[in-house]
């Protein structure tokens, strides 16, 4: 029980993305030992934003030496463990058959008694976002670029005419700035931080895009969208909450294989899903979604 | 039974994915050293393999037939 009561110092490394499928594990591990303090040391600069206001995280530092003496002497002292797991060097996509949050739990030790992704706004966050969405009708969510590989890309015009062919509802496009712009969606490219951005997610109709931070985190709000998966199955870094739609073709999945290097079959896998029936996911899952922003 | 019409077609399709990948490669073998992205030299040897194995038994395929 002493050995509990000690503080787990955790490196993290990853995109936002993954960051956001760590917070399961981490509310599991601060289940078992709620006296266990739990520090998470960020290597990429910005990624504790993901861990803000998170109860089951005490602490969320940077990596720099001057910022942190003692942890980088414990460290290289070997004073004091640090976990230090990235399941991504496991190649998960090829080697495993079950979700991602169930893989790093299972790095931890723990097992997920609740596997929903954990994500807290504060007040004034979620107050903004709230306020902020209410200008837009029906608004739906749409993130086109993977910043992991561009093999995930669904062709671009097919999200052109996804968004032409539903009018009735406003499409607001998330992403950074140098993202391929959607023709007729409200452009939001670069224009709000992490944490607003997922402020805004909850106060949205409904999600759509390829497979990435966005997609993970619609699971924190239970938010019902669809996404398109092709190097990736939707088994590993699928949310429950979305439709994921993923075609199988003999190559894939391929991304931990070719990464960002260009499909040779020109994303034959991604080219096999079509307008119409991401459009008549998005429809199924608009329907089962009430919002109420007054 | 596939008839033999069948098999040279597939034997064709197959020779078309043997090329578009044999193409590429020598594309990517063509840049200087530093420029070549090994990750996907890599995945197009494993796809090599994979349509010449195809060809080798759809050949003798056609052979017994």
């Amino acid at each position: 029980m002493g050995m509990k009561k000690k503080a787990l110092r955790i490196i993290f490394y990853g995109g936002y993305g993954d960051a956001l499928l760590y917070t399961p594990a981490f509310k599991a591990l601060k289940e078992e030992a709620p006296d266990r303090k739990i520090i998470i040391y960020c290597v990429i600069k910005g990624q504790e934003q993901v861990f803000k206001n998170n109860p089951s995280v005490d602490e969320v530092r940077g990596v720099s030496f001057i910022k942190n003496p003692i942890a980088f002497m414990g460290y290289y002292l070997k004073w004091m463990p640090f976990l230090f797991y990235h399941y991504g060097e496991y190649c998960p996509t090829l080697f495993y058959d079950k979700n991602a949050k169930e893989i790093i739990a299972d790095l931890y030790g723990v097992k997920l008694k609740d596997d929903k992704v954990q994500f807290f706004l504060t007040k004034k966050e979620d107050r903004t976002a709230k306020e902020y969405m209410a200008q837009f009708k029906d608004p739906i969510l749409i993130h086109v670029t993977s910043r992991a590989s561009p093999n995930q890309h669904w062709e671009h015009d097919n999200w052109n005419r996804l968004v032409e062919e539903m009018p009735e509802y406003t499409f607001l496009q998330l992403g950074l700035e140098d993202e391929k712009k959607v023709e007729k969606a409200v452009d939001l490219r670069g224009q709000l931080s992490f944490r607003e951005t997922l402020g805004i997610l909850k106060y949205s109709k409904s999600f759509v895009g390829v497979n990435s931070s966005f997609a993970h985190a619609t699971n924190a709000f239970d938010l019902p969208g669809v996404v398109v998966f092709g190097p990736a199955q939707p088994a590993i870094w699928g949310q429950s909450n979305n439709i994921n739609i993923f075609k199988s073709v003999r190559c894939s999945p391929c991304l931990e294989i070719l990464r960002a290097s260009p499909c040779p079959y020109n994303r034959l896998c991604m080219k096999q899903i079509t307008v119409a029936e991401v459009k008549e996911a998005l429809l199924k899952q608009l329907k089962t979604r009430s919002l109420s922003l007054s | 039974m596939r008839n033999e019409a069948e098999i040279i077609t597939k034997i064709e399709e197959l020779q078309q994915n043997l090329s578009l990948i044999t193409g590429r490669t020598a594309e990517e073998i063509k840049k200087p050293l530093k420029d070549r992205d090994n990750r996907l030299l890599q995945f197009l040897h494993m796809e090599r393999k994979v349509w010449e194995c195809a060809l080798i038994q759809m050949k003798w395929l056609f052979d017994n037939e």
